[in-house]
């Protein structure tokens, strides 16, 4: 386990020294590039971030040092290769673009690992902090136009309306599917909850769908839908169709009823019995019992099942760019169907950072609503 | 105060009380012992309808509960058990009003009463604000019993209150009981398993076997010689006689004849018991009492054990 936080240094630095691909740089957005060896492109500057990542493995460097070292050597390696990538470009034609090489991917994500494995112990806050300093870095860096070499940019500038539209986009189909998939199992668990014999057969439901591929079900669910939608034309009033968002939401949902009402199942379970029974014993109806004692209690519990939902979510609807319901997957499945590998991660990283956001925003609720022991 | 008339209950096949009738009068604290499975909660539970009976009746003040609206009668009546139940997400303070916040009391009248019975059941103001998981098994307890008590009941039904507590946290909680008992004069009706609490604390005990009651009335009378057999095994510890001298004030054997120069001194509140002890301590046969100026001898002891 100790050994880990050494081994992501040596991968880094490898990425780094060896002659791997560091940038591409190609004619144009669609055509493969030449590569470029990080020695070559940045000379001796992979010195610094080279001894950072050492620094950061070092079993005496404080965990947070640690860690700090190791998303500077990440920023410093973004900001140098971006500035290389603009001096490069600098004679071509202006369609030349400057891509992002196999080298620099393995640095960066193992210059992340790194910093995540030495922040393992750290508070929730710290991790925060650090996190929302290396984004804000990221962002004046960015501003200040460091890497408006750097292909991915390039495109970003190009589309920014249409990536910010469909970042919306996602959101909202997967609060969508979220809401829908609360509605479905929340009475679900109640009756469960009231009925122990119905939690078995539910249960099994819904792990049943989670057997269900995600893209068969995306898929399945347009003729599913068209079928209903010609039996019962007036659905089509209430803006139902077969192709958008409704599937989407719809399979996404599917996905997200197991963690939902397993989270509500266990929550409501978790009110200790004693607490239940002396609330009825000292004249609390049934309706203030499940509001002052069941749900209080159950909340901490129903949180976690709701994180899981939430990130889940954020990945399920990037599907339902194949099914034309738009957000992020529709900018993914776009760059795929092209080649056109800046366009897809255009889609895919604003997926991750979502997730990634979510989940420790989600973490931080859960903490904050925990009874304190 | 409580009234139960010819009450039976059952669960399924099993019958928990079988034809059980008795009368607890108001300021009475009814000690309802008898071996685990005997109906002891049962009958508790029937007081605030938690347990419907299927014959008989059950009168609180004077009326037929089988009509009163449950929520309503358990808020009128206090309970506190074994198990405590206090809500873990809410504060010590905020515990102990649930009751009066659900009738609705104002804000600074909560107040006023959560210190009081924080002071009533010796728990320090400074809890007032910890939640439950920082409280002692003692404490837990206590804040129990003053939830029990916030809105003023006067009738509280207590499940063995002190069951999951160490002996001698017991013995603190015992003896508080009682001075409570006795500044409020509310009518109790205390579950317990353990003889000496039924015998030390009641004014009146009630002895259950499977289900029916075998003996009723004051504890002296119960272990006395002509009380029910099983009920003496059961409270008698083996010693019956002796059991029952240490329930009974030295004054009430005092003789008019003044003591013999030299004999040993009672204190005022001694019992029969303590009297005896003495007399085999020091060998004396005969003994004076603090305050008054009779004297304690052997045989008038030795009567009271009869
Ligand atoms: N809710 C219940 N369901 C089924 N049986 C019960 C229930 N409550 C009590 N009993 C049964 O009734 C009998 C008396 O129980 P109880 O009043 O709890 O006894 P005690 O408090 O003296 O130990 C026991 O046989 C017990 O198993
Ligand atoms: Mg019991």
């Amino acid at each position: 386990m100790t050994a880990a936080p050494a081994l992501a240094a040596a991968l880094a630095a490898a990425a780094l020294l060896l002659p791997l691909p560091w940038l591409a740089i190609a004619p144009n957005r669609l055509l493969p590039g030449e590569a470029v060896t990080a020695v070559s492109a940045l000379g001796w500057l992979v010195l610094p971030p080279c001894l950072l990542f050492g620094v950061a493995a070092l079993r005496r460097v404080p965990p947070l040092a640690a860690a700090a070292a190791a998303m500077a050597a990440v920023l410093l390696l973004l900001v140098l290769t971006g500035l290389a990538a603009s001096q490069r470009l600098q004679d071509l034609s202006p369609a030349a673009r400057a891509g992002l090489g196999i080298g620099l991917w393995l640095a960066l994500v193992s210059g992340l690992l790194l910093a995540a494995l030495r922040l393992a112990d750290a508070t929730l806050r710290d991790r925060l902090l650090l996190a929302f300093v290396m984004l804000a870095t990221l962002a004046a860096a960015a501003a200040a136009g460091a890497f408006d070499g750097l292909s991915l940019a390039v495109e970003y500038r190009n589309r920014a309306e249409a990536v910010k539209a469909a970042l919306l986009r996602h959101l909202a189909l997967a609060a969508s599917a979220l809401i829908l998939a609360l509605v479905v199992a929340a009475p679900l668990a109640w009756a469960g909850f009231r009925r122990p014999r119905l939690a078995g057969p539910v249960g099994a439901a819904f792990a049943g769908m989670q057997v269900v591929p995600g893209l068969a079900l995306f898929a399945l669910l347009i003729p599913l839908l068209s079928a209903l939608l010609h039996a019962l034309p007036v659905l089509r009033e209430f803006g139902l169709a077969a192709i958008g968002a409704a599937p989407a939401v719809i399979a996404t949902a599917a996905y997200l009823t197991l963690p939902l009402w397993r989270g509500l199942s266990a929550g409501l379970a978790a009110a200790d019995p004693a607490a239940v029974a002396a609330a009825q014993a000292i004249g609390m109806g049934e309706a203030r019992i499940t509001r002052e004692v069941r749900l209080p209690l159950a909340l901490p519990v129903f949180a976690a099942g709701l994180r899981v939902a939430l990130v889940q979510a954020i990945g399920l609807v990037t599907l339902g760019g194949l099914v034309g319901a738009g957000g992020l997957g529709a900018l993914v499945f776009e760059g795929l169907a092209q080649f056109a590998t800046d366009l897809m991660l255009l889609g895919a990283i604003p997926i991750v950072l979502l997730a990634l956001v979510a989940d420790a925003l989600a973490r931080m609720a859960e903490t904050r609503l925990a009874v304190p022991a | 105060m409580i009234a139960f008339e010819e009450v039976t209950v059952r669960f399924g096949a099993t019958s928990a009380l079988d034809d059980v009738s008795l009368q607890v009068r108001p300021g009475e604290l009814c000690a309802l012992v008898g071996p685990s499975g005997s109906g002891k909660t049962t009958l508790l539970r029937l007081v605030n309808r938690l347990v419907t009976p299927h014959a008989g009746r059950v009168l609180v003040r004077g009326e037929d509960i089988s009509r009163a609206d449950g929520p309503a009668l358990r808020r009128s009546i206090g309970y506190a058990m074994q198990s405590v139940g206090l809500f873990p997400h809410r504060t010590v303070a905020q515990n102990i009003a649930t009751v009066p916040r659900m009738l609705g009391w104002d804000g600074t009248r909560i107040a006023r009463r959560v210190a009081e019975l924080l002071a009533l059941l010796g728990l320090d103001a400074a809890l007032a604000d910890r939640l439950p998981r920082a409280l002692s098994g003692g404490q837990a307890q206590r804040v129990g019993i003053a939830r029990a008590l916030a809105a003023d009941p006067d009738i509280l039904l207590m499940d063995e209150p002190f069951g999951a507590v160490d002996p001698i946290t017991r013995r603190g909680l015992r003896a508080e009981l009682r001075r409570i008992h006795a500044e409020t004069r509310k009518t109790i009706l205390l579950v317990t398993h353990d003889p000496e609490e039924a015998l030390e604390l009641g004014t009146h005990v009630v002895v259950l076997r499977e289900g029916r009651i075998v003996a009723d009335g004051s504890p002296a009378a119960i272990i006395g010689p002509g009380g029910d057999g099983f009920a003496r095994d059961l409270l008698g510890g083996g010693q019956p006689a002796l059991r029952r001298l240490s329930l009974l004030p030295a004054t009430e054997a005092l003789q008019p004849a003044p003591p013999p120069p030299g004999a040993p001194e009672l204190p005022a509140a001694a019992s029969l018991a303590d009297a005896l002890s003495v007399m085999a301590e020091t060998g004396c046969d005969c003994l004076a009492v603090a305050g008054h100026s009779g004297s304690l001898p052997i045989a008038a002891v030795l009567r009271g054990g009869r």
